[in-house]
């Protein structure tokens, strides 16, 4: 549990951060709330011989609504977003999500960028931003440019990032009436990653027609997964339990588990199936309300 | 930690050909990601370098390939590489059996491979372990093709990469994998020994 | 509560709930645990452990560690040998390697070890350290151990031709097997406790500072023994010059316990080893993960038990077979004279005569152990096995379970009460007990609400368990550690102005002994509790007691404290007869005070009678006011309890909530009722625990696939539902005290009552019987193969 020995730097502003990863190439790493990459340091899995700070740099923790857009920045925390007005309100989707990432101390220092940006299936930001068609802003020496969520996640641990890209912002279209979004994720105890999880991002019209859908999984695929068969077979659509037990059955077919200590691959499908079609249900519930 | 995955793939190549690249084992390196030979110790026998490199992860190994089994009349090839973590953690075999199968144009080849993880990986890899070994050997099947085809194999697929990855992702039961991870469950529980398989 | 206190608030004796006054400290972040401990110019230590659970060690090339600035010495199996020190003794007289010179037996085994100027230079090393190892298939289950084909693990032991330790029986097998050749019914059911971890929050480790002008040995050390401890490595070092009265052993505040705290580890060993040679004193302290994978294990024990009945129900025998899977070695921290321990109270709280009971152990290529967690030595998996197939016997003949355990219970007025294993119940009211518990939880009103339930086709289950403990080891006819016998002690100074300081031989872990020691003597002497300190847990004073495990601690400890400090109340009663000029006869005491029978204006606190123990004493009389009494007790204490819990599941995830927990616990005669609901709530915590969530799982290459709390799941507050206790109380007869002990209690009780309720819950289904931990994805295992889900 002792990591090997790195240099630290911080930095105070992008450009600052830009300049130490040019320096240092592929033997830095950015460190935003630590809580992935310092665990991985402390089993040394990994031993960077440079960590470049890039927690305090200004102007990247907000959480607002401009243009239609909601703008959350790459250093907001889970307890951020968990004790936002804003997010209570409008994107409860987003308190769902936060409250269920580790424990109170976690989710005081883990941020949203680097939830994204670790890549990992099992962390339960990326299936959340595939449901609300996030579009990611990424910002590296040469400028920014925007990375749709969809083309955002590659591998294990790999990303759309480039070399010394920070990720900035995450932006999703504003909530609308008819909208309403739930996540919900099975997991051991509290704290500890999905055995599956299920984010869900619906609008419907007041004759309950879905106009829009977003579903995203966690953990139980080898990246973060959209059920797009799932989605399709219910946009245009007017919701009944059938149709939903239809898209909770797609996601359970299409997900791509893998059997492992949480349990066998059959498990995670069978409730994956339950768990979309009771977060549908929770999405439906909160669509209507605000109609 | 033992996962095995059995798979069938064809390759558009007769078999002659196919052989003779496995049985260098120059090429079959060159096709597993972050494998790099540097020595022959024996006719059957070779040392070298595994570098295993997965976002913020890595990890290095003195390897060792050995051909454990060449039946030229069966075409049947078993090749065992083993790696020792160098920094004491650990250590993982790969063992690779292969039956070729000509037909018509193409090869038939039957492949299992079961890989065996010894140690800190083990304990704290279990949940990435058989997905990571599902994706090296993709990754090495399509590195074979592309080898037998004539062409270089890109930098970027020597090493384990994102891109196979995100192309598999969909693994729906109608097309699923004969893949599984071999039961790591209650010992005890001899109904549930086989029910990943 | 039946129980009346007899002292004033002010002085707070028996029966008062005094907040925990150790909690100051802790609170404030001010506790001084071994990792507090730092000295000048100390080094630290770092292990380097085996990845492997079998393999030869070729060779070990120190060099790159050794060129890394900053490290001392790197300690190998092979340089302890040059000393005779690469072996130990375990408690339970088998053999531990300290480091190994060829062969190392399980994951994460220690191999060599690094100590450095720093704590992380000391982890780059480790790094540094080349072993060259060849792997060897390891043992990994217990039943294949036993397999004539298996290979033989001790091939240290010499003559040594398998794998079996021990075999182990009670009772009487003929006429058991008579009882069930007869019987109406039996019922019989395999039943494997797997093997868990105490995961305590403070993990082991040690500083070790000998100083080579006074040939000294101090160790601050994380033990729950430390005068056991003293005493093993006098034993065990005596020939390099180690002698006892060398050896200080301080075991300062402790972040828990639960009998993971009993062993000796290597590591401490080494870091001894280490200060002794280098003469500069050696921090080791174990992290997370070398915590839960090498230190020792609890339960892993595979019972296939059976139950003779009448077709009415009523009990007429028990048998039970066990496999014990010890590991490499048996390291049972287990100071009794029977290899399994507590076992044999395995018969639980019914009438019946006849039974029989064996237990054979093994050696596999897993770490050893074998301690009691919060429980006195197999009384777990004892009061599991008998808990279970009380109600598989209540499920197989169509009776409910509380009925069943009614009509079987040992009746009040039968006490005190030989068990068919021959073991004397000392006190108890079994009737009482789970009639509160299914008053307190409205037991007829859930069985209704169960039969709607299951028309809906709703999962809901109420599981009972009415345990019986054996705790309090122990009378000197069944226990001992390495011929010690287990008594405790107690030492009581009280100071001229009537303030006192008292040690003892125990060790809490948390257990709030400076608050409920205090409290019974301020029960015996009147002085108020907040004026005694209580000092445990440093050889050099405390006097000689064998520490705190086993709920012993009240059991003895607390007897020698009631019982020395009523010597001091008969020596404050000759100097009240002296200073009142009367005859002893003629005094009366109320708590503080002595007065004359029919006079009480004329009267001596017991602050007066301390200070003429300095300034005023009879002729002849020894000056002071100190008493010392070691307690080595008639029996075993028997607490009990009844503790029914109510489930829900889902039957679509396996998802299982515990709704309701309802524990009455009869520990006699109750010291601190807050401090007990505490430990109540903690150990049903704990209880929770390996139910539903914990298990060491290893694969067949011996891999530990959950060696750290990302997979080992412990549960938490979270998980935990809101815990409803009370008491009924038979104090126990032959305690001075009347209590019996209470830590271990919920611990042992809990995890049958949740899968008794798991199991009611899934009986419509057709089960009778699931394993621990049954997790949601077991559950859901159930509904698939029941084709409830798909
Ligand atoms: C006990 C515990 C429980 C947890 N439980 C959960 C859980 O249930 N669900 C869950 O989703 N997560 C969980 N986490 C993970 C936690 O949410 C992480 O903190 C989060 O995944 C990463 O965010 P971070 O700010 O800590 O990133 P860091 O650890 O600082 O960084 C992670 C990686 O992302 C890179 N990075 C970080 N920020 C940026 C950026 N802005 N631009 C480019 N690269 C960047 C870093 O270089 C590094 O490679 C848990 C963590 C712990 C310790």
């Amino acid at each position: 549990m002792i990591p090997a020995s790195f240099d630290y730097h911080r930095a105070s502003t992008l450009q600052e951060a830009f300049t130490f990863a040019q320096e240092y190439g592929e033997d830095a790493k950015y460190l935003a709330g630590g809580h992935s990459l310092i665990p991985m340091m402390k089993l040394r899995f990994s031993e960077p011989a440079h960590i470049i700070d890039i927690s305090r740099i200004q102007g990247l923790k907000y959480i607002k609504e401009e243009d239609g857009i909601l703008k959350i920045g790459a250093l907001t925390t889970e307890a951020d977003l968990e004790f936002s007005d804003l997010c209570h309100d409008k994107y409860p989707i987003l308190v769902d999500v936060s409250k269920l990432i580790g424990d109170p101390s976690v989710r005081n220092k883990a941020t949203v960028g680097g939830n994204l940006a670790h890549g990992d299936a099992a962390n339960d930001h990326p299936a959340v931003m595939l449901a609300l068609k996030a579009n990611i802003v990424a910002e590296g020496p040469n400028g920014t440019h925007n990375i749709p969520v969809d083309e955002f996640f590659k591998g294990f641990f790999e990303t759309a990032l480039e070399q010394h890209d920070i990720l900035i912002e995450i932006q999703i279209p504003a909530t609308k009436a008819g909208n309403g979004g739930a996540y919900n994720k099975i997991e051991r105890k509290v704290g500890d990653y999905a055995t599956s999880g299920v984010a869900v991002n619906l609008t419907v019209d007041t004759s309950d027609t879905v106009v829009d859908i977003g579903i995203g999984l966690t953990n139980v695929n080898p990246v973060p997964m959209r059920v797009s068969r799932a989605e399709e077979a219910l946009k245009g659509n007017k919701l009944t339990q059938e149709l939903i037990e239809k898209a909770g059955k797609i996601a359970g077919e299409d997900c791509s588990p893998t059997a492992d200590l949480r349990g066998s691959e059959d498990y995670k499908r069978s409730i994956t199936k339950e768990l979309t079609i009771r977060t549908i249900n929770k999405a439906w519930e909160r669509a209507k309300a605000s109609l | 930690m033992k996962v095995s995955i059995d798979k069938n793939f064809e390759i558009a190549q007769p078999v002659s050909k196919v052989w003779e690249y496995l049985l260098d084992p120059y090429k079959v390196a060159e096709c597993v990601p972050g494998v790099k030979l540097t020595e022959k110790i024996s006719e059957t026998e070779y040392k070298g370098d595994v570098g295993l490199k997965l976002g913020p992860v890595n990890a290095s190994f003195n390897g060792v390939i050995t051909y454990a089994k060449v039946d030229e009349v069966a075409r049947e090839i078993h090749l065992v590489g083993k790696g020792v973590d160098k920094k004491g953690k650990g250590s993982v075999e790969m063992a690779l059996e292969m039956k070729l199968q000509e037909s018509g144009n193409v090869t038939m080849v039957n492949t299992t491979m079961n890989v065996t993880v010894i140690g800190v990986m083990a304990q704290f890899g279990s949940r990435l372990i058989s997905d990571v070994s599902d994706h090296i050997f993709k990754q090495f099947v399509e590195n074979f093709q592309t080898l037998l085809a004539g062409k270089e194999i890109d930098d970027q697929d020597k090493q384990i990469h994102g891109g196979a990855v995100a192309g598999t992702v969909v693994k729906s039961i109608t097309s699923k994998l004969t893949s599984g991870v071999k039961n790591i469950f209650s010992k005890k529980d001899k109904k549930e020994e086989n029910e990943n398989e | 509560m039946e129980f009346t206190c007899k002292t004033s608030k002010e002085i707070g004796g028996m029966g008062h709930s005094l907040k925990r006054r150790e909690d100051d400290r802790f609170i404030q972040g001010k506790g001084n645990y071994v990792d507090d401990v730092k000295l000048p110019g100390m080094l630290y230590m770092d292990i380097v452990r085996s990845p492997y659970a079998y393999a030869k060690i070729k060779s070990i090339n120190t060099e790159k560690a050794l060129a890394i600035d900053g490290v001392i010495t790197v300690i190998t199996g092979k340089d302890l040998e040059e000393h005779n020190l690469h072996w130990m003794p375990t408690f339970l007289s088998d053999t531990q390697m300290v480091l190994p010179t060829d062969t190392v037996m399980y994951q994460a085994q220690e191999v060599a070890c690094v100590i450095a100027t720093s704590r992380y230079i000391a982890a780059d090393a480790v790094e540094a350290v080349e072993v060259d190892y060849e792997p060897m298939k390891p043992v990994m289950d217990p039943h294949k151990a036993l397999d004539p084909d298996a290979p033989v693990l001790r091939t240290d032991k010499e003559g040594k031709k398998d794998n079996h330790i021990y075999h182990w029986e009670n009772g009487d097998r003929e006429k058991t097997e008579e009882v069930f050749k007869n019987a109406d019914v039996v019922v019989k059911e395999q039943i494997y406790l797997p093997r868990i971890h105490v995961a305590s929050i403070e993990t082991c480790g040690c500083v070790a500072d000998y100083q080579t002008a006074t040939k000294k040995m101090t160790v601050y050390m994380t033990t729950q023994a430390p005068h056991a401890v003293r005493t093993v490595v006098a034993l065990v070092a005596g020939h390099v010059g180690l002698s006892e009265e060398r050896i200080r052993i301080i075991s300062p505040d402790l972040g828990g316990g639960f009998g993971g705290k009993v062993p000796i580890y290597p590591g401490y060993i080494v870091a001894i080893t280490a200060t002794f040679l280098i003469g500069k004193p050696v921090k080791w302290i174990e992290d997370r993960t070398e915590n839960l994978q090498a230190d020792s294990f609890a339960r892993d024990y595979d019972m296939t038990c059976e139950l003779a009945a009448t077709k009415e129900g009523k009990i007429q025998a028990f048998r039970i077979k066990t496999l014990a899977d010890m590991g490499y070695t048996d390291g049972s921290a287990n100071p009794s004279k029977y290899p399994a321990g507590m076992f044999s109270i395995c018969t639980g709280s019914y009438d019946y005569s006849t039974a029989f009971a064996e237990v054979d152990a093994v050696y596999t290529n897993k770490p050893p152990g074998g301690i009691a967690y919060r429980c006195s030595f197999r009384v777990t998996e004892a009061a599991h096995a008998i808990e279970r197939m009380v109600d598989i016997l209540a499920q197989k003949i169509g009776k409910d379970p509380a009925e069943l355990r009614m009509e079987n219970f040992i009746k009040k007025d039968q006490f005190p009460y030989k068990s068919a294993l021959g073991w004397e119940y000392d006190s108890g009211d079994y009737h009482a007990g789970l009639e509160k518990a299914m008053n307190m939880i409205g037991y007829d009103e859930l069985r209704k609400e169960q039969v709607e339930k299951r028309a809906k086709g709703e999962y809901m289950g109420i599981g009972i368990c009415t345990f019986t403990e054996i705790v309090g080891a122990g009378p000197s006819k069944d226990f001992d550690i390495l011929g010690l016998k287990m008594f405790d002690s107690a030492e009581i100074r009280v100071h001229p102005t009537g303030k006192a300081i008292a040690r003892f031989g125990t060790k809490s872990q948390g257990q709030g002994h400076e608050t409920t020691y205090a409290q019974i003597i301020a029960e015996e002497l009147g002085i108020p509790a907040e004026h005694i300190t209580i000092e445990e847990g440093d050889t050099d004073t405390a006097p000689y007691g064998l520490g705190t495990y086993a709920s012993r601690s009240i059991a003895t400890a607390g007897a020698a404290a009631a019982i020395a400090a009523r010597k001091l109340r008969d020596k404050a009663r000759k100097i009240a007869a002296y200073l009142l000029e009367v005859s002893e006869e003629d005094l009366e005491w109320e708590p503080g005070k002595f007065s004359v029978k029919g006079a009480p204006e004329k009267s001596k606190t017991i602050q007066e009678l301390v200070f003429a123990a300095y300034t005023n004493y009879p002729p002849g009389m020894e000056g002071g006011f100190e008493a010392v009494h070691y307690y080595d007790p008639p029996n075993l204490t028997f607490p009990s309890g009844a503790y029914i819990c109510v489930v829900d599941i889902d039957g679509k995830t396996g998802a299982i909530k515990v709704r309701r927990f309802v524990a009455i616990d009869d520990c006699g005669n109750i010291i601190n009722p807050m401090i007990v609901q505490g430990q109540i709530h903690g150990g049903l915590t704990q209880g929770i625990a390996p139910a539903m969530y914990e298990e060491l799982i290893y694969d067949d290459e011996g891999n530990i696939l959950n060696g750290s709390f990302m997979d080992y799941l412990v549960p938490t507050a979270v998980e935990s539902p809101k815990w409803e206790t009370d008491h009924v109380v038979t104090p126990s007869p032959h305690h001075p005290l009347g209590a019996k002990g209470v830590a271990e209690s919920p611990t042992v009780g809990a995890p049958p009552a949740i899968v008794n309720a798991i199991v009611d819950a899934l009986s419509p289904l057709g089960v009778t019987h699931v394993e621990i931990p049954v997790t949601p994805y077991k559950v859901w295992k159930i509904l698939k193969e029941k084709g409830v889900v798909d």
